[in-house]
């Protein structure tokens, strides 16, 4: 498991116990600890009008300290699973779903009861995707994502995804897996989660995942694509669309670095190899960004692609430092 | 600067932002303060440092309403650079680049792809950072801002008083919100800043007025 560093001493970087920072902190910790007394609110006025740069510190310091917020999954329903779904459970074998969902819920996956130990925070940049093991399960963190996971084995602790895209091969042991107000859990599945723009959107290979939001609960079945919308309407809006061999053979191909482009727009698929590396395929013809490429590429080559589809097209390519030009 | 059409507050706010503004500030202001710092080094500054421009354009943004703001980046440098002009004024400097090494794509461009990712990967450094406090305190940040868990709940599990717990958000959010050289993120997206260009790394001279 990948651990960001040891933690550092405690120095004084606020510059000292009167700065400007070190104060605008004490004020956003004792608002977020409760409601001021009239004189401390009084005081705290007085401050904040003695000079426009401590109501700046202050909003500096209240916007760091809220940026840091993982939203939580609100308090999830008393079962996961409707009685059709515990029955087509047994039916496919599926047992060990429904254990899971309710320990799930019997410890409060919502994190309200016990938080684990240590928790460690998986970040990749523009970079492969890398695998981790945890839990029995093996976790594919792309670039640009990041996921907090709690170093414990104790049952019912969620891995907290943050953004970008997760792959998760879950075994015999349950995974729990929140995504804001979005929960999720699993055994013996294969599924990529991903959020764009505040969006949801899981691709479930194999298996079956509990989901819930709210007081919403349903289990999705792969192989199929869903949208997950962040509202509790989960039945209402969650869009289903079949995964073929073909398909899951090219959405998973993510996890190895390799993109399976299908008649894909020339403009996306580099937007694709953006993705992992600081090189950067910049396309300065609308003509040619609306072709279609296919075909199996290394997504950690771009230059590769990019001579691939100048002779494709017939374009022009130039590569200055870090960019790669097709004109 | 003239010409300017985006709307830019002159005067700072004189309360806290509601939460809707807030908000705006967490998603459009705060993940480029690193650009902005970035871009204030290359000035030698006089009589006000790169913290109090900082911290008077967080004020001034206070003002704005998001609605009308199109570009919170481009608010932000602009803003900054003001505060510079007027800086210098008041010292009686003048720069001899007078643009002070000003790109247009810094003003005027909305925020390419790169410049949102390098956005969220400063986001990510400071959760990161969280993560490296200080046992006690990071177990407070994790237990109050990943778990969600409330004072109380806090000081019950790690036995300190609810006090405590304020003191220990108090110094790990002082020590996250001191812009710390040293912990800045070891890879940067190439592309992240304009201010890289050329012009990167150089320094803008300035001369006292005669």
């Amino acid at each position: 498991m990948t651990d960001i560093g040891r933690p550092v001493l405690f120095p004084r970087f606020g510059g000292g116990r009167h700065s400007r920072t070190d104060q605008a902190s004490q004020w956003v910790a004792m608002r977020d600890r409760r409601t001021l007394m009239p004189d401390e609110q009084a005081r705290f006025d007085r401050w904040l009008q003695a000079d426009s740069r401590n109501l700046g510190a202050y909003v500096r310091a209240q916007a760091i300290y809220r940026t840091l917020n993982y939203t939580a999954p609100v308090a999830a329903a008393p079962a996961l699973m409707t009685d059709p779904d515990r029955k087509a459970a047994r039916i496919h074998g599926r047992r060990r779903v429904l254990v899971g969902a309710a320990a799930a819920c019997a410890v409060g996956l919502t994190g309200q009861s016990v938080p684990p130990d240590q928790v460690f925070l998986l970040r990749r940049d523009h970079e492969a995707p890398r695998r981790y093991r945890w839990r029995g399960a093996t976790l594919t963190l792309d670039a640009l994502s990041a996921a907090y996971v709690p170093d414990t084995g104790r049952v019912g602790h969620a891995i907290r995804f943050l953004s970008g895209r997760i792959g998760v091969q879950a075994t015999d042991r349950p995974i729990h897996l929140s995504a804001g107000p979005l929960l999720m859990q699993a055994t013996h599945a294969d599924f990529d989660l991903a959020i764009d723009d505040g969006r949801a959107a899981l691709i479930a290979y194999a298996g079956t995942i509990a989901v819930s939001v709210g007081s919403t609960n349903m289990l999705l079945k792969g192989p199929a694509f869903y949208h997950l919308p962040p509202a509790p309407s989960l039945a209402m809006n969650t869009a289903l669309r079949p995964l073929s061999p073909a398909d899951i053979l090219s959405d998973r191909a993510w996890r190895d670095a390799q993109a399976v482009l299908n008649d894909t727009r020339l403009a996306d698929a580099a937007a694709q190899f953006n993705r992992y590396s600081r090189t950067r395929i910049m396309i300065e013809s609308d003509r040619i960004a609306r072709s279609r490429v296919t075909g199996s590429f290394d997504l950690l080559r771009p230059v590769e692609f990019a001579r691939s589809v100048q002779k494709l097209l017939r374009c022009r390519l130039s590569e200055t430092g870090d960019r790669i030009v097709l004109a | 600067m003239n010409g300017d059409s985006e709307a830019r507050p002159a005067k700072p706010a004189t309360t806290v932002p509601d939460d809707r503004r807030l908000s705006w500030i967490v998603d459009e202001i705060l993940p480029h303060e690193h650009a902005v710092r970035k871009w204030l080094r290359r000035f030698p500054l006089v009589d006000v440092s790169a913290e109090d421009i900082v911290q008077e354009c967080y004020a001034r943004l206070c003002a704005a309403q998001p609605g009308d703001i199109r570009n919170g980046r481009a608010l932000f440098f602009r803003c900054a650079r003001n505060l510079v002009i007027e800086a210098a004024r008041k010292a009686n400097i003048h720069y001899l680049d007078r643009n002070l090494d000003w790109d247009d794509e810094i003003a005027d461009s909305a925020p390419s792809p790169e410049r949102i990712a390098a956005g969220r990967q400063e986001i990510d450094h400071l959760k990161a950072r969280m993560l490296k406090l200080p046992a006690l305190c990071r177990d407070v940040f994790v237990m109050r801002k990943v778990y969600g868990l409330s004072y109380a709940q806090i000081s019950q599990k790690l036995r300190i008083s609810e006090r405590s717990v304020e003191r220990q958000v108090s110094n790990g959010l002082s020590w996250l919100a001191t812009h710390d050289e040293t912990a800045q993120p070891t890879h940067m997206p190439a592309d992240s800043d304009l201010e890289d260009r050329p012009q990167s790394g150089r320094q803008i001279r300035a001369e006292k007025r005669s």
